[in-house]
């Protein structure tokens, strides 16, 4: 989660980064009541970056002049998001800029340093000078020491931005941090520094172990705070949402529902490969967190699941492939059979048997027959057209049960991805 | 190092046996004759749990059943460092975590700790090992597996079952299944399971399934190469799947949040070309992979 620049700077404040003087400005009329003398600055606190490019950040000299430009920028969205708070600061005049960095090194499973002399606006600059401390073992000042002299900094500026390292690092390490970062900190004709900008993203999963910061991101947001509650109170009776992934393309008209995500990786990349127009694609049954057991909710979401997709006319093709235990399947089977037997009215069914691939017992040598599926009255079969994949005897199930027409069932994937090139060419 | 030759009467416990998903997969593995000796579970000692008993610590089991070889950890995401710790305390060299999204900065902490005494971690996120016919660990589902001679390592479990499926369904069995976790922290990567499997007189080819977040498969393509002889076989889908990027390198992530053009330092392709030069036979689909095994 990423925090916003004010909420960032309080975390710095606590700890003794230097910040400037400034107020939180909720609604444009606080600036009547603003006590930080001009001139000021206004920022939008969205969580996107550019924000001075894209006009959310603006000088100001008196309070009509404040106005003004608050209400043009909380009427700017940034990256598709509208301030919530603009933040009000007092101005500061760098000589310097510097770049500074504490962030989790996934490959080297360690906390880097990074900095850059050529800190600020120009990101080209920033990063053709910058550099990198591993902090190999536990912190110690000296690692903050070999960035700053790396970074070319000189003398008393040494210790000095060492020191403000040394309290990000302990930011970082303290409040399950991925990433912590100032950028620009300002250094003024006096060799003063202060962080002008700050970046603060903590790791999800940790933050229910951080209850200040919970308490940080909702307590000023006035707007519709951050819903943690199933994260911190570990609540089981939430189900867990279904995962999707939407497709960029347009005209995509195959849903897939899968039960992991590296199904969900496998049956995408095939039915791109059998050139099918995916719109969609859900992960239901997830395991993830061991205080809840997703196959408890794995039926519900598939409800869930089959109604959004069913919502959207464009989906024509839905294909369904779970690798699971049985007693799973059999749960499964049973939400099918309900949403597809409810597809059609039951008078506009003039067939007697759905043919499919017949399942062994055993989950070996699944037939090698290829099949289409009967058509209703005017030869055309109906859509959405269903292709389920499931390995087991829940197949025999799902065919004595079901009467919407327009299914293909089998345990065999490459047999489902044969009938998705059958369904797409029927009209 | 760790002896593939894992036997069914390891002593093996459970560390958080009373959450949901570890009764979910309990009867599973003790269906397939995995015993477990004791679990774990804070409050409940001298309580049964299907004829396994529950002791309130580690130690405690161990001064019951003696040195134990294999902890399977299941406890919530924020209690899991404390729980490894405990299991190495005590002396265990095995575990395998099958919680996953472990706070990073918990796992530097358990991955140093590991090191420091050579504990072997798999995991963490659905950290798992099949030997067919002798062993069950973790969430694996057995029923798509048979014993056979392809040694399988995943970094994607579902997807393990859906490759595995497809070589029994057409007769070929699995030798030693081992899934690496989820978690873009990994205790034992590709490259130290390569070399048991290397090491193993039941292996005679490899397969590899993963996808390219994190170096890993980066990692496994430059060991290769010199380490291992047997015919290897990658299995690397999610070239297409929309998923949230996440990148390797540090200073992409800089350079992706200052809304700068990204240089990744190896791209997917050249991360496939890197495996194909190591000689992994890269397969475009289940189906494919039999084909070339029969």
């Amino acid at each position: 989660m990423d925090l916003l620049e004010y909420q960032a700077k309080e975390l710095f404040h606590q700890v003794g980064i230097p910040v400037l003087p400034s107020q939180c400005i909720f609604e444009t009329r606080e600036l009547k009541n603003l006590h930080i003398p001009y001139p000021v600055v206004l920022k939008s606190q969205v969580k996107g970056g550019g924000r001075a490019r894209a006009g959310g950040i603006r000088f100001v000299e008196n309070t009509i002049d404040a106005i003004a430009a608050a209400r043009t920028i909380f009427n700017l969205p940034i990256l598709n998001e509208y301030p919530q708070v603009l933040l009000a600061e007092a101005r500061y005049n760098a000589e310097q800029e510097l770049f500074l960095a504490v962030i989790l090194d996934y490959q080297k499973q360690r906390p880097v340093l990074l900095g850059s002399a050529s800190g600020g606006v120009n990101v080209e600059a920033l990063l053709l000078n910058m550099q990198t401390v591993v902090v190999e073992d536990d912190f110690s000042l000296f690692y903050a020491r070999r960035l700053a002299i790396l970074m070319g900094l000189q003398g008393d500026l040494i210790q000095l931005v060492s020191l403000i390292i040394a309290k990000m690092y302990h930011l970082f390490e303290t409040k399950d941090l991925e990433l912590i970062e100032i950028n620009p900190l300002g250094i003024n004709a006096d060799n003063q520094l202060m962080a002008l900008d700050g970046k603060i993203t903590i790791h999800d999963h940790a933050l229910s172990r951080h209850p200040d910061i919970l308490e940080l991101i909702n307590r000023q947001t006035r707007s519709t705070s951050v819903n943690l509650t199933p994260l911190i109170l570990g609540e089981t009776s939430v189900i867990p949402q279904p995962k999707q992934f939407p497709c960029s393309e347009e005209k995509g008209n195959m849903a897939i529902i899968t039960n992991g995500l590296g199904l969900a990786l496998n049956t995408w990349d095939l039915c791109l490969q059998q050139k099918g127009k995916l719109s969609s694609c859900w992960i239901i049954g997830q395991d993830t967190q061991p205080n809840t057991n997703p196959r408890e909710f794995i039926a519900q979401q598939l409800e869930q699941v089959l109604d959004e997709i069913l919502d959207k006319p464009e989906n024509h093709i839905i294909f369904l492939n779970f690798l699971l235990p049985e007693k799973i399947n059999q749960s499964l089977a049973e939400v099918i059979i309900k949403k597809l037997n409810n597809l059609l009215p039951k008078e506009d069914i003039s067939l007697t048997q759905i043919l499919n691939d017949t399942p062994t017992n055993s989950p070996v040598r699944p037939r090698k027959t290829r099949i289409n599926p009967p058509k209703n009255n005017q030869g055309i079969l109906p859509t959405p057209r269903f292709i389920i994949r499931l390995v087991g005897t829940s197949l025999n199930t799902l065919k004595e049960n079901i009467t919407y027409p327009a299914i293909f069932c089998t345990e065999s994937l490459e047999q489902s991805l044969q009938q998705i090139t059958l369904f797409s060419k029927e009209k | 190092m760790l002896s593939l030759n894992l036997k069914p009467n390891s002593t093996i416990i459970i560390q958080g046996i009373e959450q949901p998903l570890a009764i979910e997969y309990l009867s599973t593995m003790q269906d397939y004759g995995t015993k477990i000796v004791a679990g774990i579970s804070t409050g409940k000692a001298g309580e049964t749990f299907t004829s396994i008993p529950i002791f309130n610590l580690v130690e405690e089991a161990k001064e019951e059943f003696g040195i134990i070889d294999i902890s399977l950890i299941f406890v919530p995401p924020l209690d899991i460092l404390d729980a490894c710790l405990e299991a190495i305390a005590s002396g265990i060299k095995f575990l395998i975590i099958v919680t996953s999204d472990i706070p990073p900065l918990d796992s530097i902490k358990l991955m140093r700790k590991a090191k420091q005494t050579n504990t072997i971690v798999l995991g963490s996120g659905q950290g798992g090992l099949l030997i067919p016919e002798t062993l069950l660990l973790g969430t694996i589902d057995p029923q798509f597996f048979t014993l056979g001679k392809v040694g399988i390592i995943s970094r994607c479990p579902d997807l393990t079952h859906e490759i595995a499926y497809e070589l029994t369904s057409n007769g070929i069995g699995q030798s030693k299944v081992i899934n690496l976790g989820t978690d873009l922290m990994l205790g034992t990567d590709f490259n130290y399971w390569l070399n048991l499997l290397e090491n193993d007189a039941n292996t005679e080819s490899i397969l590899l399934i993963g996808h390219f977040t994190g170096n890993y498969e980066n990692l496994a393509g430059d060991f290769i190469p010199g380490h291992i002889t047997k015919p290897i076989f990658g299995y690397f889908p999610s070239q297409q799947l929309p998923l949230e990027k996440t990148f390797a390198d540090v200073n992409a992530v800089i350079s992706a949040q200052l809304s700068s053009p990204v240089n990744e330092p190896t791209s997917f392709k050249e991360k496939l070309d890197r495996l194909q030069q190591a000689k992994v036979k890269l397969i475009q689909r289940p189906s494919e992979l039999v084909s070339l095994l029969q």
